[in-house]
């Protein structure tokens, strides 16, 4: 008698770069960022989220992959992500000028165009009121957009933003700014961060260190 | 069969005057067209009939040239360039037909026409009485081509002309029209025949031309520059309507000109194995809409520019050249400090105590600066009009952020330059 075909248990499926982007920052407690889903990051000024948005762009652009960047403020600086490693070649870089629903379109846009390995939307300096008023459908009409693509949609805020539709939400909190010297000859070193990822799964915390140039 | 009509100073005429019984015609030389007549023996008659409907077309356009009639392409040609009027080479005969032309009217090398002057051989009669394999032996394979020909017995195929296409298409409007709907109607018919020319050819489209003239006769030009060549209609004429949209004529039009500058597409091999990569005519297509919204220089790629000033890039359409920057494995799998610019930079208000920083005040950007360094000074392009100086300073403010400040040393003037991220 030929023996039930079964799905083997959850945790015995280990996860490969079809289904994530590989990413060193986030281990061990994810394998990186999940292709075909929402991710969002969010948290407070100078908390690291700008180092790890180009960390995700290098990852993907060193890979090969095209990236995108809507980006609603226009902070993007091309000088520190080249130095973070990202290949500009690979960088769409849309400025949205202020203009939220520019950027939203936009967003929108590059994910229908297809063919991106990473889709990131910065709405970053947006002030609260401004996002509350983006209607959560958008978040939906994302979701359905990047689902069942190679695409790892990132949607970057100070506040948290989409929490029913993504599919990883990461809190970014700063632990402290390294400095070198004794004044007055200081010297910036970088930022100690902390990172809180909250979904998939349990909450767990990881650390790191953003080195400055 | 085929035909030759010699004329040399009526190039254009006589393959006007071939093409209207064959779409096969050969221009070998100037004033020198061979077309086949195959075919044309149901529909004229026997060879006689064929030349002389030739021979009174001709005479219609008032064309006076050469007509030779023969089985091969090179014997009809022969024979037309060296024989006066009409000749008409019966299939077998070509040997005796062709035996008194004077190898002087034959095209071969010089080196070739004076060994047969040695030999003393004056016609193609001489050369055809010559052993085949002993002429070959010495005079390879153009001594034996010119045998052939003697004989009568070189067979080619024509090698017909391409025909000349045009990729420009106009059309004048009944009515002078304002909205840009159904001017898009009009283009799109035009593109579409055009798009059937270059599928037709194996061509792509580089450079789009649309010429509209305008109700007070004045011309308004737009020319689309496609980074990826494109030979699909639905993307040209979303690119059409987008760039006209973003800049629509100043007056009703009532006459379309579309013009597309062909090159050869592109080949690329993909790979199984390779990262997915956007399609390069959705991805210009995609950027095409974005840019309507956002503006010309808002969306593209980033290039760097090779100089120390801050914030010194250009936007581009499409992906820089490789080499301008490395792609070489990042040495440390730490992160890199982020750095968010603050386009234009926020003018700030700073107290300072000792020469130090010590509270900013800027839109959005307020505190007590409780930890800083600095500052570092730079200048550059002093050797030009666009020279400039600026004192850096990292500073921790109370509200929670690290920010970069800078001083121009001229005016004193502060500004909160970017958040570290």
């Amino acid at each position: 008698m030929a023996a039930p075909l079964l799905a083997p248990p959850l945790s015995a499926v280990s996860p490969t770069w079809q289904d994530y982007l590989p990413l060193a920052l986030l281990s061990p407690c994810l394998p990186g960022l999940p292709r075909g889903g929402l991710s969002t990051v969010f948290g407070a000024r100078s908390s690291g989220q700008t180092a790890f948005r180009d960390a995700v762009l290098a990852a993907a652009t060193r890979r090969g992959e095209h990236a995108a960047l809507a980006d609603l403020g226009d902070h993007f600086d091309p000088q520190a992500a080249a130095q973070a490693g990202v290949v500009l070649r690979r960088l769409v870089w849309v400025r949205g000028g202020g203009n939220i629903e520019h950027a939203l379109k936009a967003a929108d846009l590059l994910l229908h165009g297809g063919g991106f390995g990473v889709v990131c939307l910065d709405l970053g300096e947006a002030p609260a009121p401004e996002l509350n008023r983006i209607p959560i459908s958008y978040w939906f009409r994302f979701r359905a957009a990047v689902q069942h693509t190679p695409t790892v949609f990132l949607l970057m805020s100070r506040q948290p933003l989409a929490v029913s539709c993504a599919a990883c939400r990461i809190e970014f909190r700063r632990r402290g700014i390294l400095w070198s010297g004794e004044p007055p000859f200081r010297l910036l070193r970088g930022l100690r961060i902390e990172a809180l990822a909250r979904k998939p799964g349990p909450e767990r915390p990881l650390r790191w260190e953003a080195e400055a140039e | 069969m085929y035909a030759c009509l010699y004329q040399p100073q009526a190039t254009e005429a006589l393959a006007e005057l071939a093409g209207s019984f064959s779409p096969e015609v050969e221009i070998t030389a100037p004033g020198t067209g061979v077309f086949s007549i195959a075919g044309l023996g149901r529909l004229i008659g026997p060879p006689q009939q064929i030349a002389a409907e030739i021979a009174r077309r001709g005479a219609e356009r008032g064309l006076v040239a050469n007509l030779a009639l023969a089985a091969t392409p090179d014997a009809a040609v022969l024979a037309a360039t060296n024989f006066r009027g009409v000749t008409i080479v019966p299939p077998g005969r070509e040997a005796v037909c062709l035996g008194p032309i004077p190898l002087e009217g034959v095209p071969m090398s010089e080196e070739l026409r004076q060994s047969f002057r040695l030999w003393g051989l004056r016609t193609l009669a001489d050369v055809a009485a010559l052993p085949p394999i002993g002429l070959a032996e010495r005079l390879c394979e153009e001594g034996l081509r010119i045998y052939e020909l003697a004989c009568g017995r070189a067979r080619r195929p024509l090698r017909l002309a391409p025909p000349v296409t045009g990729y420009c298409e106009r059309r004048e409007l009944e009515e002078p029209v304002r909205e840009l709907g159904p001017l898009l109607v009009v283009m799109g018919q035009l593109l579409g025949e055009l798009c059937r020319h270059l599928d037709a050819n194996s061509m792509a489209a580089r450079r789009l031309t649309a010429e509209l003239e305008l109700e007070d006769r004045s011309t308004y030009m737009r020319v689309l520059e496609l980074p990826v060549a494109q030979s699909r209609l639905k993307p040209l004429l979303k690119l059409v309507e987008l760039d006209l949209e973003a800049h629509p004529p100043p007056a009703p039009v009532r006459a379309v000109k579309l013009e597309l500058e062909p090159v050869r597409p592109r080949r690329l091999q993909g790979g199984l194995f390779l990262p997915a990569e956007p399609e390069p005519e959705r991805l210009h297509l995609t950027l095409a809409r974005i840019r309507a919204m956002v503006g010309e220089d808002n969306a593209g790629f980033a290039e760097l520019i090779d100089t120390h000033r801050p914030d010194a890039f250009r936007m581009t359409s499409a992906p820089p050249a490789r080499g301008s920057e490395s792609e070489a494995p990042a040495g440390s799998a730490r992160p890199r400090l982020g750095f968010r610019r603050f386009r234009p930079p926020l003018a700030a208000r700073v107290k300072t105590s000792d020469a130090r920083p010590a509270h900013v005040a800027a839109p959005r950007v307020t505190g007590h600066v409780t930890e800083a360094a600095g500052p570092w000074r730079s200048s550059g392009d002093w050797w030009t009009a666009a020279a400039w100086a600026r004192e850096e300073w990292d500073v921790a403010l109370t509200d929670g952020g690290l920010y970069r400040l800078w001083r121009d040393p001229i005016s004193g003037n502060w500004f909160v330059e970017g958040e570290y991220d």
